[in-house]
């Protein structure tokens, strides 16, 4: 019998949601995100904190494009894990942001869009992908826009939030 | 919109997306939002409902987003299919958060990008939100451009004859132009009114779309203003602000427009000195240049054109696209002389004939150059048989030739082509002479089959063309001589179609499916109106008419077709019918069944019911019956004795008169002729106008009882001889506006007679004013008034009897 070969990928969960990292919830979230059966899942290994390293079938992994949002819910909560390659390229052009709630409330996307567009001076209509996690957005924006200084602390309809850019993060 | 559909659209759109790196992005992304919305549920809206709905118009805007002043980005067609899908719960996410404003940017887009293939009216409900978006403080100079775009796209829209092909989509077959193909051959007269419907409700559409544009381009214009005012550098904005100055211009006349064009000028130089050359500045001056081309100076546009060619030659980016419509707007504002012509040629160099074939072209012509232009087009025919451009251009070229009785300029196998591919607009001018110097090219070349299918596909499907009754009579000719059938059928019963048909497309059809045997109905419909005429078609027409009627089948058909009918009615079971009354006599009462229209050689509307007095139950009369009352009954039908009933087939009849039913009950059928009687004086002692005349047939008076209004009592009353006044003879007592008077009463149930002697009524002066007359038996007329014995009262004399 020929040994299975696997390709190993990274699985990210941001924010508060770094503790939900746990081999049973990433073979949930990659059987319903990417439609990978566990058969297809190797070794789980966890890294540092809020990251964990899968090792997926290769005839599996070929057909899997990556960065790839994995968008689940724990408990009623919303929670969004990201699969990627360790050599995956950055959007050109964008950049993304992370919006962490300070109490816990995470604001729709006309209250981001107005926030966001007064702190980076875009227009309203450039916010781009958004994507909800436990206690904090995920969101694109125009990479010109990133001029002032961040992680800052910005007011999103009467409620306070932390701004960081996802790529200096990592 | 339902989450589910707009979840759909999203997968969709995921399997649909081309495969590379950035549509590999997009898929990752529409996945999420598929998961997204899977989350969402059907519930109620949610933050996380909110986000799906969000990214869709992320979605959309980044699949439409990628498309260039002139070039369709990409992902253009499956984001516009995604789009169409998802604009309602855009709209909707649009209104429930009116900050998120990617939903109004997808929308925009959208708008844009499906305005070319689309006439829909309802787009402009999109147009309408984006406006109101971009009013909001918060718009940026991203939603600008695609407002503009879209107003601009859907004010700027041209309508048929006006538009060209898009460069980067194949030419599409137009329609009526098929080929030879038999399973693509249009459907004849039905295609053809059904295309004259869709071609006038999408010109409708077009007008509605620019009028909606041109009144939304206002409000996008303010938005616009306010955000240049904001953000005075940027140059996208500036640009969008000339092209806003442009649409105006398109739209407005006169004074207005000149002005619109003026400042349209001075804005561009404005850009210039501020922004320098750029290509959507060129695209925007290239766009100036073609409207001036209807009023400005010919020296001045030529001069603008070739500055903008100078400036894309020098920096080796000519686009064919641009140049082609540069050259275009000169040639419309006759600047396109030999020297023009031979400048651009220099700057836009020898290139390949594919995107430049159309600019060469014009450039030939402008140079006179006819071998080149010529060879240029047979080339062009030959590597893309359905190049309409070539095709019209060779076309008018053969035109040329023929009417200087010289040959085709070009070989049969380009005669070929250009015969399948000569564009229907290029064929509407053609005269009597052209059509039959053509037609008997082709014939020369190919033989008649050929000519025939020119004349089948093309002329007789060309709009202009179509109201030219030599086209059909030539198409007609040549089908009988190719012995075409299934020709001759489609070109006589398109051309039936046409007002301006000639009779002969009408004797043709008849004398087809006579000999053929077959559809006697729909020949005896084509000769309808040809018999009232004189002359050798009227002559043609009777004998064809009375062949159909001799023919054994025509009347078995119809018998057939009626018998199918009743079967459907349910005539001959004891489905109770509800019968109308349409005239009422003394021995019987004429009914209609009005559930449905008889089939149309019936010769009535409606199938008609004879139902005799001893149908009607209990004591009713068909005269107590009168038109409009409802009856119920079930109805047998008969085959009709042709001796007694010429074209009727069949005969109706009352099934079972035990089953008849009235809508009003007998008393109030019975009471009604009582009620009548005051208003004709029946009873009151006093003399009424009567009518009297002899009927010879049954050598009886008949007396008829007429009100004040000249309206006839419903029951004739009696009256014998001996009650005519002495000296007058019952066989002349009747005449033309001769009136009695006498007393009449009730003699029994829905019976009346006339009592005592009848006294003959002084006649009605001949006019209002005019003096009365010595009493003689003079004709008055039946629409003068005559007078009864009572001089007040005046009797009009009916125009036409009742019963």
């Amino acid at each position: 019998m020929t040994p299975t070969r696997f390709e190993t990928f990274e699985v990210e969960a941001g924010g508060g949601a770094a503790g939900l990292l746990t081999p049973g919830r990433i073979l949930k979230a990659l059987a319903r995100g990417a439609g990978l059966p566990s058969e297809d899942v190797g070794t789980i290994e966890a890294g540092k904190l809020g990251t964990a390293f899968v090792e997926i079938a290769a005839h599996r992994a070929l057909q899997l494009g990556t960065p790839r949002f994995l968008p689940t819910e724990e408990g009623g909560t919303p929670a969004l894990f990201v699969l990627r390659r360790p050599d995956d390229l950055v959007d050109d052009g964008r950049a993304e942001l992370l919006v962490l709630a300070e109490d816990g409330a995470l604001p729709g996307p006309g209250e981001a869009a107005l926030a966001l567009a007064d702190v980076l001076g875009i227009g309203q209509e450039e916010l781009g992908f958004g994507l909800q996690g436990a206690g904090f957005l995920r969101v694109s924006v125009p990479l010109g826009a990133l001029t002032g200084p961040l992680p800052a602390t910005i007011g999103i309809a009467g409620r306070r939030f932390k701004l960081e850019n996802l790529a200096k993060k990592s | 919109m339902h989450i589910l559909a707009a979840r759909e659209a999203v997968e969709r759109f995921a399997h649909e997306l081309p495969l590379g790196t950035n549509g590999d992005r997009l898929r990752r992304l529409a996945e999420a939002t598929r998961q997204l919305f899977d989350q969402a549920g059907a519930g109620p809206k949610t933050v996380l409902s909110a986000w799906a709905d969000h990214n869709l118009g992320v979605l959309v805007a980044e699949a439409l987003g990628q498309d260039t002043t002139h070039e369709r980005g990409p992902f253009t067609d499956v984001g516009a299919v995604l789009y169409l899908g998802v604009r309602r719960r855009l709209l909707e996410a649009l209104g429930n958060d009116p900050d998120d404003l990617a939903c109004a940017l997808a929308l925009a887009l959208g708008v844009a990008a499906t305005l070319s293939d689309r006439d829909d009216l309802r787009l402009s409900e999109d147009i309408t939100a984006v406006t109101k978006a971009l009013a909001r403080p918060g718009a940026g100079p991203k939603l600008a451009a695609a407002a503009t775009r879209a107003v601009t796209q859907a004010g700027g829209r041209q309508r048929r004859g006006e538009r060209g092909e898009r460069p980067d989509r194949p030419d599409r077959p137009e329609r009526g132009e098929r080929g030879n193909d038999k399973r693509e051959r249009p459907k004849g007269g039905a295609a053809n009114a059904a295309e004259a419907a869709e071609e006038a409700e999408r010109e409708e559409r077009t007008e509605a779309m620019q009028k909606a544009a041109a009144t939304l381009a206002g409000a996008v214009r303010e938005g616009v203003e306010r955000l240049g005012k904001r953000l005075p550098d940027h140059p996208e904005l500036a640009l969008d602000r000339i092209r806003l100055v442009l649409l105006s211009a398109r739209s407005a006349e006169g004074v207005q427009r000149n002005e619109a064009l003026s400042m349209a000028r001075a804005l561009l130089s404005d850009f210039d000195a501020k922004f320098g050359p750029s290509d959507a500045q060129r695209e925007v001056t290239a766009t100036l240049v073609q409207l001036r081309a209807k009023d400005a100076p010919a020296s001045e546009l030529a001069r603008d054109a070739l500055t903008l060619l100078e400036l894309d030659a020098k920096e080796r980016r000519v686009d064919p696209r641009r140049a082609v419509k540069l050259v275009r707007s000169l040639q419309r504002a006759n600047a396109l002389d030999a020297e023009t012509a031979r400048q651009i040629q220099r700057l836009v160099g020898n290139g390949e004939d594919g995107p430049w074939a159309e600019l060469k072209a014009m450039l030939f012509e402008a140079l006179g150059d006819e071998a080149a232009l010529l060879t240029l087009q047979e080339r062009a025919l030959e590597k893309d048989p359905k190049d309409a451009q070539a095709a019209r251009t060779l076309f008018e070229r053969l035109l040329k030739n023929l009417r200087r009785s010289l040959p085709s300029p070009f070989p049969a196998t380009t005669l070929d082509l250009v015969a399948q591919a000569v564009p229907l607009a290029s064929l509407g001018r053609l005269s009597a002479d052209d059509v039959e110097a053509v037609l008997h090219a082709l014939r020369e070349a190919f033989g008649v089959d050929k000519a025939l299918g020119f004349a089948r596909y093309k002329l007789t499907v060309a709009r202009e063309l179509k109201a030219r009754d030599f086209v059909w009579k030539k198409a007609l000719q040549l089908a009988d001589e190719a012995k075409d059938e299934d020709a001759l059928f489609d070109i006589a019963r398109r051309a039936i179609q046409e007002k301006s048909a000639p009779p002969e497309a009408r004797l043709s059809l008849a004398r087809a499916l006579i000999a053929k045997g077959q559809n006697l109905d729909e020949a005896d419909d084509a000769l309808r109106g040809l018999t009232s005429e004189r002359g050798p078609i009227a002559a043609e027409a009777q004998q064809l008419k009375a062949r159909i009627k001799a023919d054994p089948r025509y009347r078995d058909a119809r018998l057939a077709t009626m018998i199918a009918f009743e079967d459907q009615l349910g005539i001959g079971t004891a489905k109770a019918h509800t019968l109308k009354v349409v005239f009422t006599a003394p021995a019987y009462v004429l009914t209609e069944i009005i559930d449905r229209p008889a089939p149309d050689f019936y010769e009535h509307k409606h199938l008609r019911v004879m139902v005799r007095g001893e149908d009607l139950p209990g004591s009713v009369k068909p005269t107590d019956m009168q038109k409009g009352d409802e009856l119920k009954a079930p109805v047998r039908g008969q085959d009709a004795a042709p001796e007694r009933d010429k074209d009727n087939l069949r005969i109706y009849w009352i099934a079972d008169a035990r089953l008849v039913k009235l809508a009003l009950p007998t008393e109030a059928l019975a009471g009604r002729l009582e009620s009548e009687e005051a208003a004709f004086g029946i009873g009151t002692g006093r003399p009424v106008p009567l009518k009297i005349s002899w009927d010879a047939k049954k050598k009886l008076l008949v007396a008829r009882l007429l009100d004040a209004g000249g309206r006839e009592f419903r029951v004739r009353p009696t009256i014998e001889p001996e009650q005519l006044t002495d000296g007058m003879e019952a066989a002349h007592v009747g005449g033309r506006g001769k009136r009695f008077t006498g007393v009449v009463e009730r003699s029994g149930p829905s019976q009346y007679r006339v009592v005592g002697s009848v006294v003959l009524a002084a006649p009605e002066p001949a006019g209002r004013n005019a003096a009365p007359s010595g009493g003689a038996a003079g004709d008055a007329g039946d629409t003068a008034g005559d007078t009864t014995g009572d001089e007040s009262e005046a009797v009009v004399a009916p125009s036409s009897e009742v019963a």
